[in-house]
């Protein structure tokens, strides 16, 4: 890869992908759960014994 | 409902808009598979909607009528000798374009293509699972996009009717396509998949002008993925709204706009007059689509004048208006005709629903007004389309206030979200700021789109539910993410995988979080498919429905004529039943009219139903008929919050 990209710039790609984890954490922190949710959703419309209800199904609210 | 007759005259009406669209797209290729492909589905989504709305206005959409035009229409392309020629050239084009594919297919890196393999069986599997089980259920849809199409199915004929909900007079050429979706099974099983096209443009659309902006096959095409991934515009895809058609449209012109700046900058202009055309046919069919293209407008024509500055040649767009003129003075008269019959075709799909109005209601754009700044350009109607600056400072509020999606999860009106998703929020960003500093392709499609946000955010009404307007804005992300990874992409080392690494994720992410809706829970799902396919009625979608609109497919026969009164906002599609066997009719009355006129006018209208629902009927409306069943009139109070029995009559 160093005979097509210089040192610099491979430096830079890293940096955006550091960035990229650093939004990615930073947006999960919002969706994560709204994400699961529906699979959360399914687990427990399978098995209802082994999981609890999650509250604010009905009202929805942002956990945390 | 009748298969026998609806699916041969599908077959033949898919037949003969799939090989007009050929025959319209041969004077408008521009010789790069890309963007032909994508001009391609354009131009069969505007043959086919052309053709449905023709035959709608002149009442013949039935599907033995369609089938019938069809095969006229595939008969006379038979026999004009220079049509003929063009279906005679079909079998060595169909097999030169799976050649291109085969060797486009090849240069993918394997891991790309098996990452595309599982993009696109994931993608079908979800789209024909949420299109066959689920009736559909997004307010806009029930309240006047599908109640169009509700209408002109049953009445075979494409015409305005009498109802409250007065958006049925926005500009309808969505509606229309959805119509040929209906229209053959006399059913809404497959309407959802109207959005479909729309979806496969899109993608091609972001891949076509990636590459024109000089990206890798490879590196755009996983852009194009990224784009296809995002929540808002999978949620809205199959959602029955025409907002994905318009970001599929603009995403379109823009790639046509970057082939015409390299072909003219290039000297080689032999295609420049059927890219203008196709150009035009595309702003007009969009303009019919939406109005809000003109706001869009002003992102097209700054990325025009950014490409031009990048060429270094002011007089670029003067010297593609000239050559684009020679090109059409150089050919022949029945050449020429049909360019201008193309051209006629463009403008009235983009005129037909507007001039409807203006001479209708002397407002090409009613039911909304125009007021610029603090003027009113026309008059207002049911709502006002402004363009002032409060309203920008209220939408960039509201944006600042939606960004990162932490206030709700994603639903497909997309109320307090921006719906951009994981890709656009966690790889998007970042690479739009590397590509704002290093590429110039990037900054020039930023001021782009940027002036394009601003037109819509100078004009839309500040709500929670604004930014559907804007699904095309993380196409940028795409873009940008495309030039990124371009420089390192071939190259399968540590940097690749760990962008692919990421890339994966955010993309499963944004798949996870759009496995259905959003609001539609498994037992609903479950309630769905134990019911037939032909029985998936909207009304029994408890999403967002009151249970009186269950009730009226319950207690009116079908034969009847079911009369109903909802506000301006109120759902009318419901009402008409899955399979368009319903008749209804709008009952007019206000809070301030007596029991006796509320009878009246029901013996007026021919019915002997009035359907009114809570948040759909004014509640005043809802208070005098309690009141009216407040009589001696037994029975009418039990149903006081659902479907009243008028008995008016012996």
């Amino acid at each position: 890869m160093s005979s097509t990209m210089g040192r610099r710039r491979r430096i830079e790609h890293w940096i955006v992908i550091v960035a990229s984890v650093a939004f990615t954490v930073w947006y999960a922190k919002g969706q994560l759960l709204f994400t699961l949710y529906f699979g959360y959703q399914l687990a427990r419309f399978w098995f209802p014994q082994w999981l609890p209800a999650v509250s604010g199904s009905v009202g929805w609210q942002p956990w945390g | 409902m009748n298969l026998w007759i609806g699916l041969p005259s599908w077959l033949a009406s898919a037949a003969f808009t799939l090989v007009a669209a050929y025959v319209v797209q041969r004077p408008l290729r521009a010789g790069r598979p890309a963007l032909d492909a994508a001009a391609y589905v354009f131009l069969w989504i505007f043959v086919t909607t052309f053709y449905t709305l023709v035959a709608g206005l002149a009442g013949l959409l039935r599907p033995i009528a369609l089938g019938l035009i069809a095969l006229i229409g595939l008969g006379l392309l038979g026999a004009i000798p220079s049509t003929r020629r063009m279906i005679e050239d079909l079998p060595p084009a169909v097999h030169q374009t799976i050649g291109t594919f085969r060797a486009w297919w090849s240069d993918l890196p394997v891991w790309l293509r098996w990452a595309t393999l599982v993009f696109l069986a994931f993608s079908l599997i979800r789209f024909a699972f949420l299109i066959i089980v689920l009736p559909p259920f997004v307010w806009d849809s029930l309240t006047y996009h599908l109640t169009n199409v509700a209408h002109w199915t049953q009445s075979g004929r494409i015409e305005l009717f009498d109802t409250p909900v007065i958006r049925i007079y926005t500009p309808a050429n969505f509606e229309t396509l959805a119509t040929w979706f209906t229209v053959f099974l006399h059913h809404d099983l497959v309407v959802e998949a109207a959005g479909l096209p729309a979806y496969v443009l899109a993608l091609l659309s972001v891949y076509a002008l990636a590459r024109e902006l000089g990206v890798s096959r490879t590196a755009s095409w996983l852009g194009s993925l990224t784009y296809g991934s995002m929540p808002a515009l999978l949620l809205a895809v199959t959602g029955t709204k025409n907002d994905p058609h318009m970001a599929a449209y603009f995403l379109l012109c823009l790639a046509i706009i970057a082939r015409l700046l390299q072909s003219v900058s290039d000297h080689r202009t032999s295609h420049a007059t059927g890219q203008v055309l196709l150009l035009a046919m595309v702003f007009l069919f969009a303009f019919g689509t939406k109005a809000y293209m003109l706001h869009l407008s002003m992102g097209l024509m700054v990325f025009a004048l950014v490409g031009a500055w990048w060429k270094g040649r002011w007089n670029l767009w003067l010297v593609a208006a000239r050559d684009s003129w020679a090109g059409f003075s150089a050919k022949g008269r029945a050449a020429k005709l049909v360019l201008l019959a193309i051209f006629g075709a463009g403008l009235f799909m983009g005129g037909y629903w507007n001039v409807r109005n203006w001479v209708l209601k002397g407002n090409p754009f009613y039911p909304y007004g125009v007021a610029v700044g603090g003027a009113d350009v026309l008059p207002a109607g049911d709502r006002t389309a402004r363009l002032n600056l409060s309203r920008l400072e209220g939408n960039l509020q509201s944006l600042a206030d939606k960004f990162g999606d932490t206030q709700q999860k994603i639903v497909p009106d997309l109320p307090n979200t921006t719906g951009w998703g994981w890709f656009s929020y966690g790889v998007g960003i970042p690479v739009l700021l590397w590509g704002m500093l290093r590429r110039r392709h990037v900054r020039g499609l930023a001021v782009a789109f940027a002036a394009a946000l601003l037109m819509i955010f100078l004009s839309d009404r500040p709500s929670p539910w604004n930014m559907r307007y804007v699904i095309w804005f993380p196409a940028l992300f795409s873009l940008a993410f495309a030039e990124w990874s371009d420089s390192f992409i071939h190259s399968e080392g540590k940097l690749t995988w760990a962008a692919m690494g990421l890339i994966g994720l955010t993309v499963a992410l944004n798949f996870a979080m759009t496995l259905n809706y959003g609001v539609v829970r498994p037992k609903q799902f479950q309630q769905m498919l134990e019911r037939s396919v032909w029985d998936r009625q909207s009304a029994t979608l408890k999403v967002n429905m009151p249970a009186e609109y269950e009730n009226a497919l319950v207690y009116v026969p079908k034969d009847a004529l079911l009369g109903y009164n909802v506000g301006s906002n109120g759902f009318v599609y419901p009402l008409y039943r899955a399979d368009y066997s319903q008749h209804i009719v709008y009952v007019p009355f206000s809070s301030s009219d007596s029991c006796d006129a509320v009878v009246k006018d029901m013996e007026a209208k021919g019915t002997r139903y009035l359907f009114v629902a809570p948040e759909h009927t004014p509640d005043p409306n809802i208070a005098l008929l309690r009141k009216c069943g407040d009589t001696p009139m037994s029975g009418l109070r039990q149903r006081a919050r659902g479907v009243y029995v008028i008995n008016y009559g012996p």
